[in-house]
């Protein structure tokens, strides 16, 4: 996989742990923050909405404590004083004091008069025989520890609850015992609620617990509810949010269940917040890693390709002379190109001193063939001044192995690797010299047959001139007076570093009484030494003519 | 083959000391032995060689190569290179010249002759063409 791709994958995975990690964080901490802010804004409304009840019965009390410790009012309640109806109960003073109805009882828990108000249509209405069957002498309105304590609390009417205020009837003075009770009430109808719906702006809904079963959400509220003044804050769905509390009866009874509903706009604008958060995270990322692609493709791609194009370049061309162009910047890459163009001076360098190594081997190569030429010359001067036909062949015979010695010396020369020689090419030369000195007609022929063998230029000489001992031999001896013939010439490679020439020919064979171990010829003497040299063995066949067989270990 | 008239071009004594025995013995007639490229050039159009035996790495500027190149330009006589210098580079010089043959030091009379046989003879069935 390419760097860039590399890189572009791992800006990508980064970009989506950085992402998911930040998306789950900001869930964890900014939802965790709204909702907090949505359940206490929940919670304040419903606490506004309970003040706002509470304020009804201060309401109710203010009229009972101005009603009730009143001289006009004793008299009343005990038949002495008849126009107070007249002069004080009117309709519009219930309207006035905003209040459904005032029930005046005596100080034995009997209703002196009553009187209630449609406050709707602000005209007198029936009493209901519910709310005065109410007004028991067991009802905790009526009791009172002091002359001047006010009592307050709420019941359930089939209608509608009504909330209620007492106070013990006394005269201005309080100096009277307790005349009776004054119980003023206000019912919590559409209107009421209306009302105070609209002063907390708040939407809220009652639930009579005394009705018929409770919907799910409500009665979990209420079993969650600690006490009467506790307020419950739940999500009912995506949209809404509810707070609730309970309202207890005059008797200590959870009576009504509050629901004030309340829309998520806080909840939608955390989750809007955090989808603009998570969008700003994506868009950032996609940047840096856009920024961090393109600061890879300038900065390091860019120069990288630059590199490796020369270096190609370089390798292809084989040019040892060229160079890397000189990077802008002071960084690794530039330290890289500065290195690989060290390594190429280097390299030129090497190569200078190969090529110099290379002359100076032609050179040498060139001085020993020279020499071993001057030898030969002398040979030849000196076998053109001998009469004797045996010394010429002595002195021909040596000039044949300073050739084959100096044939190792053209095919060293032409080796890769100057210290080996390939042993199947130098064989082809060898026999083919020895071919043009020995064939004078096609009576005789040669055939070779090689593997290819890299043999150390000592064992080389070693089998060319065993080549050569034999080889010469068969010419001079196995084929007289003209006698046609083949030579076969091997050179095996028998695998493990075993190898094998064999010189067989079909002529006239050797002597029968012929020793090859304790010969006296030089040539044999030769090849005998020469096989022990290589670590080897000569074997001779003398079925269908002559066979020599050398087998030795390479080096 | 026949007797031909031969020109030496060796600085090495003994070497061409010995060569002119051989080619004696041969049958063939050295008509005269320099030692460097530009006596070379001079001498054949002197001596009228039937062919050259030249010698490539020679004393002074000229080598076996190059005079063989301004021998060329003045005579057709075949040129025979007799050297050691077997590297490629001279190797490819040699090819580039068309020589009639080519001698790898040492050698011997067989190869010898068989190389000078082999020159005249396509020398000779060049001319007749």
């Amino acid at each position: 996989m390419s760097l860039r791709k590399r890189t572009l994958l791992l800006v990508a995975l980064i970009m989506l742990l950085s992402v998911a990690t930040l998306f789950v964080l900001a869930r964890m901490i900014l939802l965790g923050s709204f909702n907090d802010l949505e359940n206490d804004d929940t919670r304040r409304d419903a606490l506004r909405v309970q003040e706002a009840l509470a304020g009804e019965f201060d309401s109710l009390g203010a009229v009972v404590g101005d009603w009730a410790p009143w001289t006009d009012t004793y008299d009343f309640v005990r038949g002495d004083n008849e126009a107070y109806i007249d002069d004080n109960l009117q309709d519009y003073t219930l309207v006035n004091l905003q209040v459904n109805f005032m029930i005046f009882l005596d100080h034995s828990a009997r209703v002196v008069y009553a009187k209630q108000v449609d406050l709707d249509s602000e005209s007198d209405a029936a009493v209901p025989p519910e709310l005065l069957a109410l007004l028991a002498p067991d009802n905790p309105l009526l009791h009172h520890d002091a002359v001047d304590q006010s009592s307050m609390g709420m019941a359930l009417l089939p209608d509608a609850p009504v909330f209620m205020a007492s106070r013990p009837i006394v005269t201005s003075d309080y100096a009277s015992e307790i005349g009776g009770t004054l119980v003023v009430g206000r019912y919590l109808d559409a209107t009421k609620l209306k009302e105070i719906a609209s002063k907390t702006k708040t939407s809220f809904s009652l639930r009579r617990l005394d009705g018929p079963a409770l919907p799910s959400d409500s009665q979990a509220a209420l079993n969650a509810l600690p006490g009467a003044s506790a307020i419950y804050v739940k999500p009912l769905d995506n949209d809404t949010i509810a707070g609730y509390f309970r309202l207890d009866d005059l008797h200590g009874q959870p009576a009504l269940l509050v629901r004030v509903d309340k829309s998520r706009t806080i909840f939608h604008q955390g989750q809007k917040t955090l989808r603009y958060l998570v969008i700003s995270i994506i868009l950032t990322g996609v940047a840096f890693g856009a920024m961090s692609v393109l600061l890879l493709e300038t900065s390091i791609l860019r120069r990288l390709r630059i590199i490796t194009r020369h270096v190609v370049q370089i390798g292809h061309s084989g040019d040892r002379t060229a160079r890397l162009p000189a990077l802008s910047g002071k960084d690794e890459l530039t330290q890289l190109a500065g290195a690989i163009n060290e390594t190429l001076a280097a390299l030129e360098k090497s190569e200078i001193e190969r090529h110099r190594s290379n002359i100076l081997l032609q050179e040498i190569h060139h001085r020993i063939k020279n020499s071993l030429q001057v030898v030969s010359s002398l040979l030849t001067l000196q076998t053109g001044r001998i009469q004797d036909d045996a010394a010429v062949q002595v002195l021909k015979d040596g000039q044949s192995r300073i050739q084959t010695i100096a044939l190792v010396h053209e095919k060293l020369y032409s080796s890769t690797e100057p210290s080996l020689v390939n042993l199947g090419a130098y064989t082809e030369s060898l026999v083919d010299n020895l071919k043009r000195s020995w064939t004078h007609s096609d009576a005789v022929t040669i055939s070779l047959k090689t593997d290819s063998v890299i043999l150390s230029a000592d064992q080389a000489v070693s089998v060319g001139l065993i080549l050569n001992e034999l080889i010469s031999n068969t010419f001079k001896h196995a084929f007289p007076d003209g006698r046609p013939g083949e030579i076969n010439v091997e050179l095996r490679d028998l695998g493990e570093k075993q190898y094998l020439i064999r010189v067989q020919d079909n002529g006239a064979g050797l002597p029968a009484d012929l020793n090859i171990e304790q010969t006296k010829t030089l040539g044999l003497q030769l090849v005998n030494g020469l096989a022990k040299q290589l670590k080897g063995s000569l074997s001779l066949c003398r079925d269908e003519g002559t066979t020599f067989e050398v087998r030795f270990v390479g080096e | 083959m026949g007797m031909a008239t031969i020109l030496i071009v060796e600085d090495e004594f003994i070497t061409s000391m010995a060569l002119h025995e051989s080619l004696h013995r041969m049958g063939h007639k050295v008509v005269s032995t320099v030692s460097t490229g530009d006596a070379a050039v001079i001498a054949v159009p002197h001596f009228q060689p039937e062919l050259i035996l030249m010698d490539i790495f020679l004393e002074g500027s000229t080598d076996g190569v190059a005079a063989a190149q301004r021998i060329k330009a003045i005579s057709d006589v075949p040129v025979v290179y007799v050297t050691a210098h077997t590297d490629p580079d001279t190797l490819k010089r040699v090819i580039y010249s068309m020589p009639y043959g080519f001698i790898a030091k040492p050698f011997v009379d067989d190869n010898l002759k068989d190389v000078i046989d082999k020159a005249l003879a396509r020398y000779q069935a060049k001319k007749n063409l």
